[in-house]
């Protein structure tokens, strides 16, 4: 145990010495965290000057929603998706080997080899947002819904990544993939709405199948006091069945690699 | 003493030839990746879905419409954008910036001809390529989800044209844009922020409709609503013959203006470019 984390906390502090090279693209980041939170809060603002609830959701619940989302995309492109990317490039060239030769689990060597710190700008604008909304909300968080709250959004970030992971491992299979996970990138982008807002069957796709609503919307229900212990439960199993299926496509594809040249 | 790169001057009619010749050749290339393609357009459908989910639940919340909009109306609006967004396609100042700042440019301009015309005559191909994707697509939604669409002929005529203009309107001002580079390389800051109030004043996050009073009246004055809205507003019959005749004659003049604006960017810009590496 004690080795794994000590090869994580590594691989960050390299990651971290790598990124402060680029300190311009700090400001970069922040510019761009304007730009994009902007537009959504824009959008926001024009539904609730024609209504005051949509699906039964008002302005500061659905900016605290935003808030995690914009939290969840941004952890998706710091550690996510770089990983991700430096995997498939691997299983494409046959430099998966040198994962492979090490000794150390293969499934947590990928998973922790990227690290964009300037993203985290991202992650502390979602946390704005949120903080935000919660304090025009104005009811108090109790210790309860921080609780589930903390629960939730691990889950939901767990969730994604086994999501995502399980995509790229059909790279073993066919070599080029990059296009799905453009698709993917769109389909998450259905986060910014809870998810009860979606017709019946986009919801089952967006619960299930991209479990994009258990990660963003639930955290949000656990804010706004919607959110009861059974289906803090539920969501946690969800997180659980998706790591195990995970894991066991895993195993499946190191059998099924056998380096680009072989 | 630098070279002014001017451009091969070449008559209308043989212009013709060369662009059916071009862009002949990047549809053969571009149909080669048909999969590609697929994903990409359907990666395009998600943004327009989560608009109209947002807009028809407040709609049915405010009694059946919203700012005029039904939420037949409000579909046809957004099946109309996915064509209309394809035709606002346009090479990025950011995709101008690479080209300089990495020296592509170089060899661009030994090409007999300007590169703006082989960048003209790529997009018109992609425009091709990416309308034959989204016909049967867009048969499909129109059939299912029963929009409120116009069917007179002479509407849809119109809508045709006006959406060739706002694809030439809108690549040449983008290109013109891009030109800054010349000057610095350094302003994806300004591009962000100016695709960004284009998002917003140019009908593709909302129908212009619901904006509030001051923004619409600000977005008659910009181009950005005249390649976005103002065909989805052909198509689902919001406006009228002289109003349609109008809005037409603003998308030649603003075609116009950025031609201009391009021209003295590139005079000035070229002059002072300089290879990466030279």
């Amino acid at each position: 145990m004690k080795r794994y984390l000590t090869l994580a906390w590594h691989y960050v502090r390299l990651a971290v010495m790598h990124e402060v090279q680029y300190r311009i693209n700090f400001f970069v980041q922040i510019i761009e965290a304007i730009i994009a939170l902007g537009t959504a809060l824009v959008v926001l603002a024009l539904v609730y000057a024609h209504t005051d609830q949509l699906g039964g959701w008002y302005h500061d619940e659905l900016q605290a929603l935003l808030g995690i989302f914009t939290i969840m995309m941004a952890i998706l492109r710091m550690s996510i998706q770089p990983n991700i990317e430096r995997l498939i490039g691997d299983i494409q060239q046959g430099s998966f080997d040198f994962v492979l030769i090490k000794p150390i689990d293969a499934q947590w060597q990928v998973s922790i080899r990227e690290l964009r710190i300037w993203q985290s700008v991202d992650i502390m604008a979602g946390f704005i947002v949120l903080g935000h909304a919660l304090w025009h909300i104005g009811t108090r968080v109790t210790m309860q819904h921080a609780l589930f709250f903390g629960i939730t959004l691990v889950n939901g970030i767990l969730l994604i990544y086994a999501v995502w992971m399980l995509i790229s491992c059909i790279a073993f299979w066919v070599i080029r993939i990059d296009n799905i996970f453009e698709l993917f990138d769109n389909v998450a982008s259905a986060g910014r709405l809870p998810v009860g807002v979606y017709p019946p069957w986009v919801r089952i796709i967006l619960t299930y199948i991209v479990p994009i609503a258990f990660a963003v919307t639930v955290p949000a229900e656990a804010l706004t006091a919607r959110l009861d212990l059974p289906r803090v439960i539920v969501q946690t199993a969800v997180t659980f069945v998706f790591l195990l299926v995970l894991r066991i496509t895993w195993r499946r594809a190191l059998v099924r690699y056998s380096g680009a040249s072989a | 003493m630098p070279v002014v790169y001017r451009g091969k001057h070449i008559p209308m009619k043989q212009l013709w030839s060369v662009y059916r010749a071009l862009t002949s050749v990047s549809v053969q290339l571009m149909l080669q990746y048909r999969l590609t393609n697929l994903f990409w357009l359907l990666g395009m459908l998600f943004e327009p879905c989560i608009s109209l989910v947002i807009w028809s639940t407040v709609a049915t919340q405010n009694g059946g419409a919203v700012a005029g909009y039904t939420t037949a109306s409000l579909t046809g609006y957004y099946i109309a954008w996915t064509l209309v967004r394809q035709w606002n396609i346009a090479l990025t100042p950011f995709g101008f910036e690479q080209r300089v700042r990495q020296g592509q440019l170089s060899p661009l301009l030994l090409r007999p001809l300007h590169p703006f015309h082989y960048d003209l005559a790529d997009f018109i191909a992609l425009r091709i390529v990416g309308t034959l994707y989204w016909l049967p697509i867009g048969v499909v939604m129109v059939a299912w989800l029963k929009p409120d669409i116009s069917h007179d002929p002479l509407t849809i005529l119109l809508f045709c044209v006006s959406l060739v203009f706002s694809f030439l309107m809108r690549f040449v001002f983008v290109y013109a844009l891009g030109m800054i580079v010349f000057w610095t390389t350094r302003v994806s800051a300004v591009f962000n922020l100016y695709f960004a109030l284009e998002t917003i004043l140019s009908g593709r996050l909302v129908p212009q409709a619901l904006l509030p009073t001051w923004a619409q009246q600000l977005a008659v004055w910009l181009p950005f609503r005249w390649s976005f809205g103002f065909p989805i507003e052909i198509i689902i019959g919001k406006l009228s013959i002289p109003q349609i005749l109008q809005g037409m004659g603003i998308q030649v003049l603003w075609g116009i203006i950025a031609t201009v604006a391009f021209m003295v960017l590139w005079h000035a810009g070229i002059k002072r470019y300089s290879a990466v590496g030279a």
